[in-house]
């Protein structure tokens, strides 16, 4: 699972389009080669996928640019990067998921 | 809506601009549109008008789009590949045609089918050991004068890489100055990607030379619609009939450029509307071929008679035509599928098919048009 702290990074094995307007973009593995569209929204995230963020971070950012966004943005940004992590088209820059971590003794 | 949809500002692009007739037939366009693999330009087209278009239409042009911009994504990764690969190698490379078509027109919405790139032809058995060893196997089929096939190796992109060391096209007498071209091409980024590429007039030219292998595509057609609508400022007029003059090929400019501007509404200089008049017997019937290809084309259904004809008689020297006719009855390709007499049976029946319409247009061709045919320069 990833949660606000995680950091994710666009796969470099994705090739990625912006189509312009209002349209989003294409993302496609190139390995796979399935490809995917994404919305305006989709985009904005994926464009700021340099793993230097946090997923807080990037809710943060992408508040002003979307005014009308829900309020639990946040949780919506995690579940679209979700999909995306269980797609391979990104990958958790850091840290790593907590599930996945060993415990605290 | 082409005309349209591909000026500079699009978003301007009302309903009120399209002089609509009755009711839409989705399904023709829809047809037409696939069949002429324009269906991504369509789409921006679309969406740039506020046609009131049918949900499940607008759904379809969009996957269209996502489709080609998905495929074109992975060609582009092809072809970085294969330039890298070629760069290592020292051999000297340029992209044209498709890709060279994203950087001079409408980049992702024109669908790439194969990867062209032109070499030296010194160069052929080098380039062929760096694909072999890249892992790019050569399609195997009947020996090209002009390229070679190798089958994609990436993992997404199963498209063709077709390697052109020589672009002359002798059937038709077509004569570009290869070298001239390797000196006026420039390195150039094509949607991130390094490559060489040629010179915009060159480009041009080169576009308009595929016309009649393509059969008066509508698709080129939109290509060198839209470099000359996107670089119209840039473009040397004069230089552009100099050099297609020289290259053999000035009837093919002169009614290509005559059919952007009358069928597509392409944006030229008074004087370039000038030196494309149909000026005698012959301009008429070359226009009237392409007129009719095109409108072959566009028609649902679809039932060709001049488009086989179309690819053979756009020429500087209508002398040359039964000669060109007979070499294509004789020689000319088709299916692979068949056998060497069946394509010549085919290749005669298609050919004859077309006749009536050809003498049709050989008696029309004799009365000179009245006006300018509804050019409209600017």
């Amino acid at each position: 699972m990833i949660d606000a702290k995680t950091r994710i990074r666009r796969n470099t094995d994705v090739a990625a389009h912006e189509l312009g307007g209002t349209e989003g973009g294409v993302l496609l593995h190139l390995k796979s080669g399935q490809y995917h569209g994404v919305d305006t929204i989709g985009w904005a995230i994926w464009s700021l996928l340099d793993g230097s963020r946090s997923i807080a971070d990037l809710a943060a950012e992408l508040r002003p640019r979307f005014p009308d966004a829900p309020d639990q943005l946040a949780d919506d940004v995690t579940s679209f990067l979700q999909d995306l992590l269980e797609r391979d088209l990104v990958q958790v820059a850091s840290p790593e998921p907590e599930a996945s971590s060993p415990g605290p003794a | 809506m082409l005309q349209e949809g591909l000026t500079p500002a699009p978003a301007a692009v009302k309903r009120g601009s399209f002089p609509l007739v009755g009711e839409v037939d989705w399904t023709a366009m829809c047809t037409v549109a696939h069949r002429c693999r324009i269906a991504p330009i369509v789409y921006q087209c679309l969406r740039a008008s506020a046609l009131p278009v049918p949900r499940d239409v607008m759904d379809w042009f969009r996957v269209q789009h996502y489709e080609t911009v998905a495929r074109n994504l992975a060609s582009l990764s092809e072809l970085d590949a294969v330039l890298k690969a070629f760069a290592a190698g020292a051999i000297p490379a340029i992209v044209f045609k498709g890709p060279a078509l994203a950087h001079f027109g409408n980049e992702m919405a024109r669908s790439w089918q194969d990867l062209d790139i032109l070499i030296h032809t010194g160069a052929v058995d080098q380039v062929e050991s760096v694909l072999l060893k890249a892992g790019y196997p050569l399609i195997p089929g009947p020996v090209h004068r002009n390229h070679r096939r190798y089958a994609g190796a990436g993992n997404t992109h199963r498209g063709v890489l077709e390697i052109h060391f020589n672009i002359s096209d002798p059937l038709r007498s077509h004569r570009p100055d290869v070298q001239a071209i390797w000196d006026r091409s420039a390195e150039m980024k094509i949607l991130g990607v390094s490559a060489r590429v040629p010179e915009l007039t060159d480009h041009l030219l080169l576009t308009i030379m595929q016309l009649p292998h393509h059969h008066w595509s509508v698709r080129l057609l939109v290509d060198i619609l839209h470099v000359v609508s996107r670089w119209q400022s840039e473009i040397d007029w004069d230089g552009l009939f100099r050099r297609a003059a020289s290259w053999q090929m000035i009837a093919l400019t002169r009614t290509a450029l005559w059919v952007l501007i009358t069928r597509f509404g392409a944006s030229v200089p008074r004087e370039v509307v000038s030196r494309v008049q149909p000026a005698g017997y012959y301009d008429r019937f070359h226009r009237g071929i392409a007129d009719q290809a095109i409108d072959e084309q566009l028609a649902y259904p679809f039932r060709a008679q001049m488009l086989w004809i179309a690819p053979f008689v756009v020429v500087d020297r209508p002398g040359q035509v039964p000669a060109i006719l007979l070499r294509r009855l004789l020689f000319g390709s088709g299916p692979s599928e068949e056998g060497k007499v069946e394509r010549a049976f085919h290749r005669n029946m298609t050919t004859l098919a077309a006749l009536p319409a050809v003498v049709r247009l050989l008696i029309n061709s004799l009365r000179p048009s009245p006006g300018n045919g509804g050019m409209a320069p600017r």
